[in-house]
């Protein structure tokens, strides 16, 4: 791993550090503060997180969307993409410090949990060789972002219930609702397009559309559940905590799929092509 | 009567369809805590009794049970088909019954509302100033910059305005369900009638027949293998030619993610391995399913629904302007209200042109 690229990681990790305890300060009414830069240091490290991901790919001669390390990376970029660009539709800060932290553990899994030698960039193999590696991996990043944002936000409705105290602070219960509501539109758009391209990519690649995969069936496991967010949307009484508490487990689900699924696949004794 | 009316607005209910949508998922979540048996292992007496007796070391004398119950192949058993089956029938019915009231609210122009409308409306403004021929062309002139299609009626007293835009997007939802049961229709379809030949192994130089009735035969020409300097595979490929009528009609390299198309039948590379009696084979996999194209263009017609349903909603408003100048507006919007709350404190320019 490259100098340039691993000092742009740690300077991505303390940025996004400083931006939770930046968000919380706001959340505080501290806006003189450092409160005052939350945003503006959640795009640094954004920046600083996009720089390393060019890097690694103009070195490695391929797009860095390979294996656990690089998609936790890419994860963590689309939670801070998908956030700093709802914000602004916000017209509030407050929805940050539920939902930075999210990135913050998927970033400390990445720095922290996954072993250096699993870090180092690996030449493409032949079966990644496709242009829809590509588009399959940027919008499940983008799709994953917009979830964890759907989650964040509904923690801030169900603790906006529940704590007194920060009423006033955050938006009320059906402005949220409104808010999570579009993440898990553009998560669950993206969901679809992901599914799409990796049907296409594996007619191509294995033969048919669709394999009986784990992973083929978490995704529409996932994408059921979210089927049933916005169907239970309609119904009476499911506004508010009812909804928040679906986003919230289908971004469980969301995050399952990618770190928990080869456990079970391990356990039952399942066959994957597409489990790491 | 009775009975099929209740039955029909059960089908075609949202309460059933989350139910439904529970229960697929459940399914799937059930398919994924049993080892699943390949159907060609269950076809095969003498293969299904190895299967199972492999099972028996893990599940012991639950394993008959588990495979009397259909769980070793959940997604063919009744578990999975029934939810599935049910699902397909109420998004069809769903869809279908939201035709005409879809067409209707595409094709309403209402422009007189009555005064209580703007009562009670869900989105309400009030704006004041000048005279009235001016309050209609400032807000005219806004609505069509904001791509509204605007309809007038003017009474002596009272000039009404109705105003709408994104209306053919509530084709988005009825796309959905459709495309949503044309994509499953295709998956079941092609799930009777595509076939797959799993191991196909060619002997370098040696024509053999795909099989499943197909016409044509294949050959493979050789295989070559390029590695990285940390000894991975790189690329590696085949030629192939295809012979129809025993004379060569195509020629292709065959790579991964680049199966050889011809006739519907798609050739893929797996890989290489020494032959049993010396030299080499390649191996290929053979598979034809004609539901691709369909399947494809059904997940296209959802993706565009849902575009057309989550970033178009069909808003409308109306506006009375009273003989002082006083402009009452209302909206309403099928979806986000708030969001059409918004577009209608803006829809007036600010600074106030007429005052």
């Amino acid at each position: 791993m490259a100098i340039a690229e691993s000092n742009l990681i740690t300077l991505t990790y303390i940025f996004l550090t400083a931006a939770v305890a930046s968000y919380s300060l706001r959340l505080e009414g501290r806006v003189e503060t450092l409160g005052r830069w939350a945003t503006w240091i959640a795009r640094v490290a954004l920046a600083a997180l996009t720089a390393a991901l060019v890097i690694r790919g103009v070195e490695a001669g391929h797009v860095p969307f390979v294996g656990p390390y690089e998609f936790s990376l890419l994860f963590m970029w689309g939670i801070l993409a998908v956030y700093l660009w709802m914000e602004r539709g916000f017209g509030t800060q407050a929805a940050g410090l539920f939902i930075l932290p999210i990135a913050f553990a998927i970033g400390t899994y990445a720095v922290a949990v996954i072993p250096d030698a699993a870090k180092t960039s690996q030449p493409l193999s032949p079966a990644l060789q496709s242009p829809w590696l590509q588009i399959h991996v940027s919008a499940s990043a983008v799709a994953y972002g917009a979830f964890a944002v759907a989650a964040g936000l509904g923690v801030m409705l169900l603790a906006s219930e529940v704590l007194p105290g920060l009423a006033g602070r955050v938006p009320s219960s059906a402005q949220i609702d409104r808010f999570m509501w579009r993440a898990v539109a553009l998560g669950f758009f993206l969901l679809s397009s992901v599914q799409l391209t990796g049907a296409i990519w594996a007619q191509y690649a294995w033969g048919s559309y669709w394999n009986w995969d784990p992973k083929e069936i978490w995704a529409l496991l996932t994408w059921t559940l979210y089927l049933v967010y916005f169907h239970g949307r309609a119904l009476r009484g499911w506004r508010g905590h009812r909804l928040a508490v679906l986003a919230i487990v289908g971004f469980g689900l969301v995050v399952f799929g990618f770190y928990g699924l080869g456990q079970l696949v391990r356990l039952v004794g399942l066959e994957s092509m597409h489990v790491y | 009567m009775r009975i099929p009316t209740t039955l029909w607005n059960w089908l075609t209910s949202i309460r059933l369809a989350v139910i439904l949508l529970i229960a697929f998922g459940l399914a799937l979540f059930l398919g994924l805590l049993f080892p699943s048996m390949a159907p060609e292992v269950a076809a095969n007496a003498v293969e299904r009794g190895h299967w199972l007796a492999t099972a028996r070391a893990r599940y012991g004398p639950l394993t008959n049970a588990l495979f009397t119950l259909g769980l070793f192949d959940v997604y063919h058993s009744a578990w999975f088909r029934v939810p599935l089956v049910l699902l397909i029938l109420s998004t069809a019915a769903a869809a279908f019954n939201r035709v005409r009231p879809t067409w209707r609210a595409i094709n309403l122009t209402q422009v007189w509302m009555p005064d209580s409308f703007f009562d009670r409306a869900p989105d309400r403004e009030l704006i004041r100033g000048g005279s009235r021929a001016q309050a209609l062309n400032v807000l005219r002139a806004s609505l069509v910059r904001r791509r509204y299609r605007v309809v007038v009626e003017e009474e002596p007293e009272i000039i009404h305005l109705y105003a709408d835009r994104y209306r053919f997007a509530r084709l988005g939802s009825l796309a959905t369900h459709a495309g949503i049961v044309l994509l499953l229709v295709a998956v079941l379809i092609g799930g009777t009638i595509s076939w797959r030949e799993q191991h196909l192994v060619l002997v370098p130089g040696q024509a053999r027949a795909v099989g499943h009735g197909v016409s044509f035969q294949v050959r493979a020409e050789g295989f070559e293998m390029d590695r990285y300097p940390n000894g991975s595979p790189r690329d590696y490929r085949s030629d192939v030619t295809v012979l129809d009528g025993g004379q060569p009609v195509l020629r292709r390299t065959v790579r991964p993610n680049e199966p050889l198309q011809y006739g519907g039948v798609n050739l893929y590379l797996l890989h290489a391995e020494p032959g049993p009696r010396g030299g080499y084979q390649v191996i290929f996999s053979a598979a034809h399913d004609p539901s691709f194209g369909p399947a494809v263009a059904a997940a296209v017609l959802v993706l565009l629904g849902l575009v057309l349903s989550f970033y178009f909603p069909h808003q409308r408003v109306w506006a009375r302007i009273e003989p002082d100048g006083t402009i009452r507006l209302a909206g309403k919007s099928n979806r986000n209200r708030i969001d059409l709350g918004e577009e209608l404190k803006n829809l007036w320019p600010s600074p106030n042109p007429i005052l």
